[in-house]
């Protein structure tokens, strides 16, 4: 059993990670109801950048996360504004095809540009324990703060600020937002350049844990996805608890079961949800 | 004879290529079939491997596209899955062949494994909507190429060969897509094809209409999962050699590509459709990130520029055409 609580810590870093996409996808699911199929390679951007910025460029490491940050934000302005602004009266068939095709795109791109073998960034801290038992290293210390502090610093925008009224407000009725005078339009492309920033955040952050390959995208995009689905869609603290949940089962079954099953764990999981309890596995069934 | 003419007019729909090309009807449909069919096959037949490899692969695409129009394009389900359902008729052909089990029963096995698969997905699904459905295909597609990834009688990631029909295959495919496109012809006109449109743009409405929406996804989903299992078995025996790398999200990708640039839910379509998607593979002869990024493009181009598809395309033009007419006639009075 004592096996299990360093895969537990490995887990919850995982997890917070996810959780951090997780809420990035949920933002923009609740201010425009679009279903994001390209957090992954929003994920795999911010990475690549990193890389890119690190390796190439020669930056140190926090003008690295400020710039690959600002780079997919304006990625997420102008998905926003290219990709979806045709489609915004289509068909969510005709939106998350766009989106699917946008991903495949970028897939393509990352191939193109970086090459088909998977990279390994060497670690911007220690990968050495510092926390006994829970198995952390400051590079782990680091990816927990961070998102602690982004998720806050999210709620207290989204809870206490006029723009984080406006994105409820266009997310709660966009009619009656446009009636009081919120452009759907600023929310829209303002939500979505936080969202990109967010998972390009997260994609740089797990870097060091993670094998970076342009092929990856899919993957990531399916764990945001098991968490949502978990937390139940549209919440933001389901987010986090789906996220969190997620990747702490993944990683204690790579503990417990040799040979790579843990990508199964997140499809079953959002499988067996989706047809056993479709509003997540927190709310009350409707 | 009135009374006649009005019910025949009752039972089909007309679809926009009848309308712009009134001689295309349905029993000149079927003899043109037939026509393409001997062409093509006594073509493909005589011509070089080469060519006839690209045939029974345009034909295996084909099926599979028709499956998942009559699954996305006329019921308008969001699912991702095709790859999936393919993968594991492919995969039961080649590993009973394997085993020792014949052809014919191998691949009549992993067709009905297919439908049996979109089956309960249908099931499983039919209390969830939308995205909701979108997100369990996409799973259940990536995680069948996981398992097969780790099934020691897939031999994993090295791959297996599988064959059928030796140098008859391009008769058998050929054959295979013209009854595909007959009976998916006729089942778009039928009962169940008109529920399947009613449940796509209204599921309400035709609740009221005493058709069920559940039932009706869930055939659609089976019927789809059929095809995608012929699409697959002859994707398996076109490739000779397959690997679970032949059946990610980038197969899906190619068959949402033909059946969104051909016009969803039409039948005309997932034909121009799949001959556009051979000829820039064959043209283009593209490595594979070349193939993600122009797939992509195509795709999302046609979603924003021409929504209905190619078969929307002769409509456009006429409409375009008496537009200029108008025009030009207003400036000469």
């Amino acid at each position: 059993l004592s096996d299990v609580v360093p895969a537990i810590g490995s887990g919850l870093v995982d997890g917070m990670i996810i959780a951090m996409v997780a809420v990035s996808f949920t933002l923009i699911y609740n201010a425009t109801g679009v279903v994001n199929f390209t957090n992954g390679q929003l994920m795999v951007l911010g990475g690549y950048l990193s890389w890119w910025l690190q390796v190439d460029v020669g930056l140190p490491f926090i003008p690295t996360v400020v710039i690959a940050v600002g780079i997919s934000a304006f990625v997420g302005f102008l998905i926003d504004r290219v990709v979806i602004g045709p489609l915004r009266d289509s068909s969510l068939l005709v939106q998350v095809t766009g989106l699917i095709a946008l991903a495949s795109v970028m897939d393509g791109v990352f191939r193109k540009v970086f090459g088909a073998e998977s990279r390994n960034l060497p670690a911007y801290l220690s990968l050495r324990s510092v926390v006994p038992g829970l198995n952390w290293s400051a590079t782990d210390l680091v990816i927990i703060g961070v998102t602690l502090v982004v998720i806050a610093a999210l709620m207290v925008v989204l809870y206490r600020t006029p723009t984080g009224s406006y994105m409820r407000a266009a997310a709660d009725n966009p009619l009656a937002a446009g009636l009081v005078g919120v452009n759907p339009n600023r929310v829209a492309y303002g939500t979505w350049a936080l969202g990109a920033a967010m998972a390009s955040l997260a994609g740089v952050l797990i870097l060091p844990r993670l094998l970076l390959s342009s092929s990856i995208g899919l993957t990531l995009t399916l764990l945001s996805f098991a968490a949502v689905v978990l937390g139940g869609f549209g919440s933001l603290i389901g987010a986090i608890v789906g996220g969190l949940l997620i990747g702490v089962v993944q990683a204690v079954v790579a503990r417990q079961f040799e040979g790579g099953w843990e990508p199964l764990v997140s499809l079953v999981l959002m499988m067996v949800v989706l047809t056993a309890r479709p509003s997540g596995l927190f709310r009350a069934a409707t | 004879m009135a009374v006649w003419a009005s019910v025949a007019a009752r039972r089909r729909t007309v679809t926009a290529w009848e309308r712009e090309l009134p001689w295309v009807g349905a029993w000149r449909v079927n003899v043109l079939v037939v026509v393409a069919v001997v062409v093509g096959a006594f073509w493909g037949g005589s011509a070089s491997s080469y060519a006839a490899s690209v045939l029974v692969l345009s034909c295996a695409y084909y099926v599979a596209a028709v499956g998942y129009n009559v699954v996305a394009g006329v019921t308008g389900q969001l699912i991702f899955g095709q790859a999936g359902f393919m993968a594991i008729s492919a995969y039961l052909l080649a590993v009973l062949e394997q085993a020792g089990v014949g052809e014919v029963p191998a691949a009549v096995l992993g067709v009905l494994a297919s439908g049996a698969a979109a089956l309960l997905i249908g099931l499983a699904v039919i209390r969830t909507r939308h995205f909701a459905l979108a997100l369990v295909t996409l799973a259940f597609a990536q995680a069948t190429v996981l398992l097969i990834q780790h099934w020691p009688a897939s031999h994993e990631d090295d791959g297996i060969f599988a064959t059928l029909g030796g140098s008859n295959l391009v008769y058998i495919a050929v054959a295979v897509a013209a009854v595909t496109f007959i009976l998916a012809d006729r089942l778009v006109r039928s009962r169940l094809g008109r529920a399947m449109a009613m449940v796509s743009s209204d599921e309400r409405a035709a609740a009221a209409m005493g058709v069920g929406s559940g039932l009706t996804r869930t055939v659609s989903a089976t019927i789809g999962g059929l095809f995608a299992g012929v699409g697959g078995v002859l994707l398996a025996s076109a490739l000779q050699f397959i690997t679970p790398q032949n059946f990610t999200i980038q197969l899906t990708i190619l068959l949402l590509t033909i059946i969104v640039v051909g016009g969803l839910g039409s039948m005309w379509g997932t034909v121009a459709g799949t001959v556009l998607v051979v000829l820039i593979d064959q043209v283009l002869n593209v490595s594979t990130d070349s193939q993600d990024i122009i797939y992509g493009v195509l795709l999302f181009a046609s979603l924003a520029l021409l929504p209905r598809g190619l078969a929307s395309l002769p409509g456009v033009i006429a409409r375009l055409v008496a537009l200029g007419r108008e025009r030009t006639g207003q400036e000469a009075t």
